[in-house]
């Protein structure tokens, strides 16, 4: 028999029982479906991730009083260690000093968050959700640029000046068509002078990269620091932004960098690092641990399915191949062989299932593109996965129709003429 | 030697651990392109001794030449690529698939002697119109009459152009009048060279054929 016919014989077959047919390779359209869907979905994690992460620049360490991952411990335990933290002293501007004298470091840069809050020109007003203070070399290391205007100089932060410069969104938002440079706004109650634009940036993560106001790190910590505030004793304590040198490897910088500090906070060799060095590196890594979990998760879940599937596609056969014991006696009598009679139960559960796959593999896509709409997820499909799911969905057929088509196999031609 | 020969052939069903004999040594013999019926009452065991002779079934004892050829000796593969290439059946009960089309439950036998699709569909709309049903090739088996479906199945019989044709009560479902032109059907086939064997216990089947074989409690009478 040729496949064609084969492929025929099967498509009549299952045509008949339409709705069982359908019903029959559910669990084989979820399975596909989820597997693809997901892959999708993480492929485009993954792009997203990587091209943030990107952006933050992987070289650029942070220096700060707490650790970005902490992973595992109990609830009593984490609270406990939050409370050391907020106990912990503050860098320094003498840190920074001390850090970008380092041979190794390329820039360093301070920064003091501030609490967001309102800006007012005239009548116009903007909500600023990144304020920071900072110095002249915060816009380097974080890639941004100036439009116009200038940088912070040495003056604006020994004498703590009121001079701002902003992010190309609240500078338009703010300023409209005027140009901004040397006018006064007011944020949370000071007047400051704007003295630079800067480039716009865009979006990231959903956050607007544009909403940006900076000062004079001392300016900041003047009017809005408040060590008394417990936030800003943890999360918006003052942080070191530091850059190695080009040729420097990542290790053998943060090795420096922790040595320096460790001497300049008196700490003893048995005493652990009241400080952390953070890298989006580090990020990247626990991404990657978080994101295999839930692959294997999923692997999991898909051959579940397909199995379940797989058991339903076996029930479904056998009770075909049953009700069609007198076909069975007749393509024997005809001049079917064994083999004939095999082939064409066998091709049928393997139709079924790759037909299955094919829906859940379009399903996938659907949900795939539903996502990649509705979210700024760019979940793609990776053509592998598509073949993969085709793959396991047929051999899902072929394992479990493998016993149907054998037992319709072995008929007795004469008792199964005689089948009513 | 004849096409057909058999050397008393038995044949025993097991039934629930109680033997059952069916046959107990039949020899017959049927030249090519005879014309022969096989009477006797129900239970005779003529059905048994037809599946034998169409290869579909092996006796318990006996030889069986088809064509000077044991086959009793031929394994399973072989006896199907018998019933393929050299044999026609047709029951009582016309056995023909309901869901495909009488097309191609004409066309069945030639998918698994691998003849090409075209050469398939060609071959059995002649056939169709040989049996007088070409007008019916596109319906399916359950839109059309008994008398029909049995020249279907007649059809579907000759389709890998066997020498031997089997007929199992082929009038047996019909009415007297079907029945003759089903008759008719065999006596043109016969005309043609056909060797045709028909079981009955109906006496006004048996008597258009050319030879009667007679059976009762599995052996041949007289
Ligand atoms: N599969 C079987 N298992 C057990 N006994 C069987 C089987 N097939 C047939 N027999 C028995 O063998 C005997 C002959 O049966 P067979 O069908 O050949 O008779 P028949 O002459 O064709 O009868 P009918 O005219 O009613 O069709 C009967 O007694 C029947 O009960
Ligand atoms: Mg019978």
């Amino acid at each position: 028999m040729s496949l064609w016919t084969l492929l025929k014989t099967s498509y009549l077959g299952l045509r008949a029982n339409k709705l069982r047919s359908i019903l029959t390779t559910l669990g084989i359209i979820i399975g596909v479906g989820t597997v693809i869907s997901m892959v999708s979905i993480i492929d485009g994690m993954n792009k997203y991730v990587y091209s943030v992460l990107g952006d933050i620049g992987t070289k650029t360490v942070y220096v700060q009083k707490w650790k970005w991952i902490i992973i595992g411990g109990s609830q009593s335990k984490m609270r406990k260690l939050w409370r050391e933290v907020s106990r912990r002293r503050d860098l320094t501007m003498d840190d920074v000093k001390a850090i970008s004298h380092l041979e190794v470091v390329d820039r360093a840069a301070a920064f003091q968050p501030i609490f967001s809050g309102k800006a007012k020109y005239r009548s116009n007003s903007v909500d600023c959700n990144n304020v920071a203070g900072t110095d002249d070399q915060y816009i380097y290391i974080s890639g941004y640029e100036l439009d116009k205007g200038r940088n912070f100089i040495d003056q604006d932060i020994q004498l703590g000046r009121r001079v701002v410069i902003l992010g190309s969104y609240i500078a338009k938002t703010l300023f409209e068509d005027e140009d901004p440079l040397g006018k006064s706004i007011v944020f949370k109650g000071h007047k400051f002078t704007v003295i630079g634009v800067l480039k716009p940036k865009g979006e990231l993560m959903g956050n607007n990269l544009d909403d940006i106001l900076l000062m004079p790190v001392t300016t900041a910590r003047k009017f809005y620091y408040n060590p008394r505030w417990r936030p800003y004793r943890v999360w918006y304590s003052f942080r070191i932004l530091v850059k190695f040198k080009d040729d420097v490897p990542m290790k053998a910088g943060m090795k420096m960098l922790e040595n320096l500090l460790r001497v300049r906070r008196g700490l003893r060799f048995d005493q652990d690092d009241d400080f952390a060095l953070n890298t989006s590196e580090m990020l990247l890594s626990a991404y990657k641990k978080l994101t295999s979990g839930i692959f294997i998760a999923m692997v999991g879940i898909a051959s579940l399915a397909l199995i379940v599937g797989g058991i339903g596609i076996m029930n479904i056969m056998l009770v075909s191949v049953t009700e069609r014991t007198r076909e069975i006696g007749i393509r024997m009598a005809v001049g079917a062989k064994r083999r004939d009679i095999l082939y064409q139960f066998l091709f049928e559960s393997i139709f079924l299932t790759t037909v299955g796959g094919l829906i859940g593999v379009f399903l996938g896509l659907v949900i795939a593109k539903a996502v990649d709409i509705a979210t700024p997820l760019p979940a793609s499909m990776p053509i592998w996965s598509v073949i993969v799911g085709l793959g396991f969905s047929s051999a899902v057929g072929l394992f479990f129709g493998i016993y149907p088509a054998n037992k319709a196999s072995k008929m007795d031609p004469i008792e199964a003429l005689r089948y009513e | 030697m004849s096409l057909i020969k058999t050397v008393d052939l038995v044949k025993i069903y097991q039934l629930d651990g109680v033997e059952v004999p069916a046959l107990r040594g039949v020899s017959i013999e049927i030249e090519e392109g005879e014309y022969v019926s096989i009477m006797g009452p129900s239970g005779s065991g003529k059905s048994t001794l037809m599946h034998i002779l169409g290869c579909l079934d092996r006796p318990t004892s006996g030889q069986y030449f088809l064509e000077r050829q044991d086959v009793s000796l031929l394994d399973e593969d072989s006896l199907a690529e018998i019933r393929k290439r050299k044999i026609g059946f047709v029951f009582q009960s016309f056995n023909l698939l309901p869901r495909i089309t009488n097309l191609e439950n004409v066309e069945l036998p030639m998918t698994y002697a691998g003849v090409p699709s075209k050469e398939r569909r060609r071959r059995a709309l002649e056939l169709l119109e040989k049996v007088g049903l070409k007008h019916r090739a596109y319906h399916r088996p359950t839109e059309i009459s008994g008398g029909e479906a049995q020249r279907v199945a007649i059809a579907r019989a000759l389709a890998n152009n066997p020498r031997i044709i089997l007929a199992d009560e082929p009038t047996g479902n019909l009415d007297t009048k079907t029945g003759e032109e089903i008759m008719n059907l065999f006596e043109e086939l016969h005309s043609e060279g056909r060797t045709i064997i028909v079981v009955t216990h109906d006496p006004e089947v048996s008597e258009r054929t050319k030879r009667i074989i007679r059976i009762r409690d599995g052996k041949i009478v007289e």
